[in-house]
């Protein structure tokens, strides 16, 4: 049932939930978030953004549960680009500033797996903002008209079950 | 409704962490000093209570309790504690106190008393396995040498006398080595006696000289003229002759023998001769007492006394460098899966994980028997986990008072463990006053029966140990001394009635001593305005004694020498005698049987002669008649 909360809210926030930046925004940020390991400094920030920020939440934590589900597949390759990003000549300066300063050690920068997680989304952070608006407002006007009339839908619609869950639904209980 | 539940949630989560943070600042400082100076004294440190202020960086402490490791009080913080800390290590888990104010402590230097153990009481001792010694090799091998610093003690028995005159303890007990010598000279000269009579036994010289003899005189009768009797006669002068080139043969390898093992008891003798002018030189020796220089009687009446001292305060060295000098404990590396860590120069010191930059300390002292020594007021510098981190040595300034009576010490200390361990520690003492210093030397424990006090003395101590090479200096000025002498056995020798003679009008001394080498191989001096009077009032009595005692070693020497001399030297001339004689005989004997033969050669020869001549003349007169 828990699931299917997801799902439906998912949907709903999809649908018409909330607008394409909260959603975008939402769910990129809390993809940064599950992608950074551990609590470090940046990933409170990130928290904060989030519940501060007129994001959806939803979407905050979906993004970040898929990116820790992908996040050990995507390991190797985050600890060789962080370890490249650590490596550069030109940013060797301001790591050892930051590398000298007890306060900066606290978002653990000189991580390989931490910088090449932060390399990832100062990267796709933009295209994946833009990238999700658009995906958004693409369902709406194409993909949700269509889902509409799709006989299985509207079965499900129609189903003593799903009439059950949208009466259940509005006592709140979940 | 979700963005406000989240809110709610954060804020709640937030002023939770936040009160927790700032409620647990005190707690996390309290963790932090526990853990660091638990690394530091290597003992359990308990914090009764702290409380810190984050706004303003300061904190304050009660109940600081640190159990020594060795047993023993603790040390006890009673009073307050007021401390300025540095936040930002904060966030690293690091705790640095810039400064600190601690009163009432109660510091316990001393522990149980150990004193400086007795070389053999070490060596036999089956605790002194277990004994635990502080970690440092420095300090075993102190202990090693301050075992072994021993100034020598004049005495009067035989052993010690040995010791300190280099005469052989067997000779001084009536066991000269020439003794020993003159029984092996007079073994070897009876051996080759007895050896030499056996051969000539078993060699029958004298029996078959007698029987060649006997042979040579039946061919007197022989008829030449008789071809075959004469034929037959040749053929045993002939064999007579082999044999008495045989026999003379054999002698002369027995008389080479027999001289062979003369001569060997003749250099056994000689070499006990040898010995027994050794034995009288090193009596004479005697006469010649180096115990009684007077450089070495700093050390034979103060050694263990000063050694004491310096050892208490090598002590003090010890539990700093086992303290503050162990080697430092490296990260553990990052486990897997959770990524590497890059590391990047340090531009800034890093600051070690437990760090006091300065803290003035007041308290008391607490003694041996757990009261109240001193109240003391000290400054300390750079106390810290990590010395190499901190690039800065650790530095003690004490000043430490008996109120009741104005007595008063000072102590400068650094303690360098950056690189090579470096102690240096300075004490001043004024007004002290020196309980039961007993007079021994060095190392040795209290054979001398006689011990001071001193109500009012000044002391100066500087010590400098570098790794393991030390240099100390100390200087004692000490008024109104007070001896007291031990009843007994011990008192009745006469170096200690001298020594009670000597110290009873004696009211002050002024010492001077000095420590300094390797450890293992450490020169120790110690020297007293007293030393020249006292070396010369030891040589004034030692002098007629040592003379008699020379005398009377001498006579011992000689009576017992003597007769064990006589001996030999009967044995090795019996054994001369017996050779000459029995090879005399043996001469005599072959010189007769070669006479004997000599003469029957003489006559086979004439006879022949005759024989040949007459033969001639017969031929001559039958040729002329025909």
């Amino acid at each position: 049932m828990f699931w299917m909360k997801i799902i439906g809210t998912f949907i709903k926030v999809l649908k018409d939930g909330a607008t394409p930046n909260q959603i975008a925004a939402g769910f990129t940020l809390g993809f940064a978030l599950g992608l950074i390991p551990g609590w470090p400094l940046q990933a409170i920030g990130l928290l904060f953004l989030i519940v501060l920020l007129n994001v959806n939440i939803s979407m905050a934590f979906a993004g970040a549960l898929l990116a820790k589900l992908t996040a050990f597949l995507l390991d190797p390759w985050l600890d060789s680009l962080g370890n490249w990003a650590l490596s550069l000549e030109s940013l060797h300066g301001v790591y050892t500033t930051g590398f000298n300063n007890s306060f900066l050690m606290l978002s653990r920068f000189n991580n390989t797996l931490v910088m090449g997680a932060m390399v990832v989304m100062v990267v796709l952070f933009l295209p994946l903002f833009f990238g999700l608006r658009v995906g958004v407002v693409a369902f709406r006007e194409r993909v949700q008209p269509w889902m509409e009339k799709l006989r299985v839908v509207q079965l499900f619609q129609g189903s003593k079950f799903y009439g059950w869950y949208e009466r259940v639904s509005q006592f709140g209980f979940w | 409704m979700l963005r406000k539940s989240a809110l709610i949630v954060l804020a709640v989560v937030l002023l939770l962490g936040g009160g927790i943070y700032w409620l647990g600042a005190s707690g996390m400082v309290e963790a932090l000093a526990e853990r660091g100076l638990t690394r530091l004294f290597k003992s359990d440190v308990r914090i009764d209570d702290l409380g810190v202020s984050l706004l303003k960086m300061q904190g304050d402490m009660r109940g600081l309790n640190i159990a020594r490791a060795q047993g023993g009080p603790p040390v006890v913080n009673s009073g307050p504690a007021i401390f300025r800390l540095e936040g930002m290590p904060l966030f690293a888990g690091k705790l640095v106190i810039d400064e600190m104010s601690l009163k009432n402590l109660a510091l316990a230097p001393k522990g149980p008393k150990e004193e400086l153990p007795d070389p053999k009481a070490a060596k036999s001792a089956p605790e002194a396995k277990d004994r635990q010694d502080p970690p440092e090799d420095t300090t075993k091998k102190w202990k090693e040498s301050a075992r072994t610093l021993g100034g020598k003690l004049p005495a009067f028995n035989p052993a010690l006398l040995a010791g300190e005159t280099g005469v052989s303890e067997d000779l001084l007990r009536g066991e000269p080595a020439s003794l020993k010598a003159y029984d092996e000279a007079a073994r070897i000269a009876k051996e080759r006696k007895e050896g030499f009579q056996a051969e000539v036994g078993k060699a029958r010289l004298s029996e078959r000289a007698r029987k060649l003899k006997a042979d040579s005189a039946t061919l007197k009768t022989v008829n030449y003229k008789n071809p075959k009797e004469a034929q037959a006669a040749v053929a045993t002068l002939q064999s007579l002759s082999k044999d008495l080139k045989t026999l003379q043969s054999d002698a002369e390898q027995l008389q080479t023998q027999g001289s062979q093992g003369l001569q060997e008891a003749q250099t056994a003798f000689q070499t006990a001769e040898e010995l027994r002018k050794k034995d009288l030189e090193e009596v004479r020796g005697l006469i010649a007492l180096k115990g009684m220089d007077k450089k070495e009687i700093g050390r034979v009446l103060f050694g263990r006394a000063v050694l004491s001292r310096f050892d208490e305060v090598m002590g003090y060295i010890a539990q700093g460098r086992s303290v503050l000098g162990r080697v430092e404990q490296k990260d553990p590396p990052p486990k897997r899966g959770m990524g590497r860590t890059i590391l990047f120069p340090l531009t800034s010191p890093v600051l070690p994980g437990f760090l006091v930059r300065k803290a003035a300390l007041s308290g008391a002292l607490i003694g041996e028997t757990g009261e109240t020594d001193f109240l003391y007021d000290a400054n300390l510098q750079g106390l810290t986990t990590s010395p190499t981190l901190y690039g800065k040595p650790t530095t003690f300034q004490a000043n430490l008072r008996k109120e009741a009576n104005g007595k008063a010490w000072k102590v400068d200390a650094l303690m360098d463990y950056r690189a090579k361990p470096l102690d240096e520690v300075t004490i001043t003492g004024t007004g002290m006053s020196l309980g039961e210093v007993k007079l021994a030397p060095a190392g040795k424990s209290g054979p001398l029966p006689a011990s001071f006090r001193s109500p009012n003395a000044n002391m100066t101590m500087a010590l400098r140990l570098e790794q393991d090479v030390l240099a100390a200096k100390m200087r004692l000025e000490a008024k109104d001394l007070v001896f007291r002498f031990e009843e007994g056995e011990k008192a009745s020798t006469t170096l200690a009635k001298e020594l009670k003679s000597f110290f009873s009008g004696i009211q002050a001394l002024s010492l001077e001593a000095s420590l300094r080498g390797p450890m293992d191989h450490l020169d120790f001096d110690v020297s007293t305005d007293l030393d020249d009077k006292f070396s010369q009032r030891l040589r004034d009595m030692a002098g007629k004694k040592m003379k008699d005692a020379q005398e009377r070693a001498r006579a011992k020497v000689h009576a017992v020498t003597e007769a064990k001399r006589a001996q030999a030297l009967k044995i090795v001339n019996e054994g001369r005698e017996t050779l000459q004689k029995g090879a005399e005989t043996i001469r005599n004997e072959i010189k007769s049987a070669q006479s004997e033969l000599s003469a029957r050669l003489a006559d086979s020869k004439t006879s022949v002669k005759e024989d040949l001549k007459q033969d001639l003349k017969d031929k001559a007169k039958k040729l002329l008649k025909k």
